[in-house]
């Protein structure tokens, strides 16, 4: 428990991608204890509309300039208003928040896959593992071509991703997950796999690294209200940790959002 | 000078009223890295149940207009796992710490009354008769004037601490259900509990909510809480806790204003920590600016 809630201002505020953009904050109190994987609560605004802060990965972690960057998609209210900020405004912003990713999970090849929104924050989990040596592969997915984010950022530390998409307009033609296993079924096997995107994504990429016995950990998204563990609104189903029931509900906010692929109850449909 | 916030709810002393609302603030810890608990009137912990309870599948909350629905379906650690290990932490707190709890028969509010009275650092009890989530217990005993009755008379003779009952809004008549708990010898109301509620997402054309309907708080249901604590207040003789989207100070003294002696902040501490703390520190300095030396003064004081 090792978060501050406070104001933090607005360097930028930029359209990356259509509907997409990229908001760097000042606010030193978040990078300086940081960790990969880990998410702020944001309010977008002092008023009720909308009335809950809204949680964001973080993408960039600047201890040096005091602050962080996250990219974000509009689709609703919340994240129209925040794109509609300016540059200097002062925003609310409480973090940083849940577990992270383990970065000694296990050898020095790491697989990283992925999709949609889940791109930016395994951006610092790249950094991360890349200063602790290591030879991460990334598989970054999206819809279209314009879904891909990221891509320069990663280029930029010396990773060129392999690329899918589901219209084929950039990259192999369909989902992240073949191109994973295609690698795989090649004798290229990772030490360890990290993921963050859509749910669907999410299931298949642990179901594919647990039948190889891969460690992995995924990043999970939920709708929650307070980001610090007490409004119990954002659990997943996992496995009992003590035996004494079907199975728990853990707090993606403190328990996560990174879970080991194992620890995770996937629901039917 | 500075105002006298101190406040007396039946033989239960508070330095301020502003406590926290069940379910919101979870065992009070979480709120450590945010200021010093041992500030507030009180800590109301998350409603506990003989044994832990995993609570209703997600998903669990949805946002709706200056509010939110809730079914969380009382996710608890249990009682022994609260005393053993979150109270003796607590205690250091210096807050008085008011536990709510909740049970599926009038046998278990018996037996959790019966376990949790005589426990050092424990000011006060709140029964939740208003839970709307659970199919068993919860509102099932606040939606019935003898039932309620009933039941919190055998919890007044199970335990010598103040026994605080919180009711539900989902009823026709609050004053009906205020009369009948006090009867039945509460000391202490505290209203009101979430309103029911339900949304759907239209393309998927399911409910927002796994449970299909929830609970529904933040500034949304304020002037319904308002009305029926103003209701209440002039039903019954024994002290009211006002609850419902308060998330400032000017929220919290219409409540007061309406006859509470004391609030709970609920929805406001998910969305800014401190909100409890800074409602206090509001509290003062409204009073201050007013020329207000008590806030007591203040209980019930509405003009009309």
């Amino acid at each position: 428990m090792d978060y501050t809630q406070g104001r933090g201002r607005i360097l930028a505020n930029v359209e990356v991608a259509p509907d997409h953009y990229r908001m760097e904050i000042e606010a030193p109190f978040v990078p300086e204890r940081a960790l990969p994987g880990q998410f702020v609560m944001v309010k977008v605004t002092d008023g009720l509309a909308p009335v809950l802060r809204r949680p964001f990965g973080i993408y960039t972690i600047n201890e040096a300039r005091g602050s962080f960057e996250m990219i974000y998609r509009v689709v609703g209210e919340g994240t129209r208003l925040l794109s509609e900020m300016a540059d200097g405004v002062d925003i609310d912003v409480l973090g940083p928040l849940g577990n992270g990713f383990n970065l000694d999970l296990a050898g020095d090849q790491p697989l990283i896959v992925a999709g949609g929104v889940g791109v930016p924050p395994l951006f610092s989990l790249a950094q991360g593992l890349i200063g602790k040596g290591k030879k991460p592969v990334v598989i970054i997915g999206g819809r279209t071509a314009d879904d891909l984010l990221s891509l320069d950022a990663f280029r930029a530390i010396g990773i060129e991703p392999l690329l899918a998409t589901e219209d084929g307009s950039s990259g192999y033609k369909g989902y992240v997950t073949a191109i994973m296993e295609e690698r795989l079924d090649d004798g290229k096997i990772p030490s360890a796999v990290y993921s963050c995107g859509p749910k669907l994504m999410l299931r298949r990429v642990g179901e594919i690294a647990m039948s190889r016995g891969i460690p992995c950990e995924l990043s999970l998204e939920a709708i929650m209200a307070c980001g610090f563990g007490v409004c119990l609104g954002c659990v997943v189903k996992t496995c009992s940790s003590d035996g004494s029931s079907e199975h728990d509900f853990s707090r993606v906010c403190c328990e996560g959002p990174v879970f080991d692929a194992k620890e995770i109850i996937w629901d039917e449909a | 000078m500075r105002p006298d916030l101190s406040v007396n709810l039946a033989g239960l002393e508070l330095k301020n009223p502003v406590m926290t609302a069940s379910g919101t603030f979870g065992y009070g810890l979480e709120f450590d890295p945010f200021f010093d608990i041992g500030q507030l009137g009180a800590i109301v912990v998350k409603g506990l149940s003989l044994k832990p309870k995993a609570g209703n599948p997600p998903p669990r909350i949805v946002e709706t207009p200056a509010g939110m629905l809730n079914a969380i379906g009382l996710q608890n650690v249990g009682v022994d796992v609260f005393l053993n290990e979150k109270m003796p932490e607590l205690r250091e707190k210096k807050a008085p710490v008011i536990v709510n709890f909740f049970g599926n028969t009038e046998e278990e509010y018996v037996a959790l009354a019966e376990k949790l009275d005589g426990v050092d650092g424990i000011a006060a009890l709140e029964a939740n008769i208003s839970c709307p989530n659970v199919k068993a217990g919860g509102i099932a005993f606040g939606t019935d004037a003898s039932v309620a009755s009933t039941l919190i008379g055998k919890i007044r003779k199970s335990t010598s601490l103040p026994l605080i009952v919180k009711l539900s809004p989902n009823v026709t008549d609050i004053k009906v259900m205020a009369r009948a708990v006090e009867e039945a010898g509460a000391d202490i109301l505290s209203m009101i509990n979430t309103l029911t509620g339900m949304s759907i997402d239209v393309r998927t054309r399911r409910s927002n909510l796994a449970n299909m309907t929830g609970g529904l708080s933040g500034p949304a249901i304020r002037p319904v809480a308002v009305r029926m604590v103003w209701e209440a207040a002039k039903s019954v003789n024994i002290p009211i806790i006002g609850i419902g989207g308060i998330v400032s100070a000017e929220d919290a003294l219409e409540f007061i204003l309406a006859g509470a002696s004391a609030v709970q902040i609920g929805t406001a501490s998910f969305i800014s920590p401190t909100a409890a703390i800074d409602i206090v520190k509001g509290l003062e300095r409204f009073l201050a600016d007013e020329g207000i030396s008590r806030l007591s003064d203040m209980i019930g004081a509405l003009e009309g």
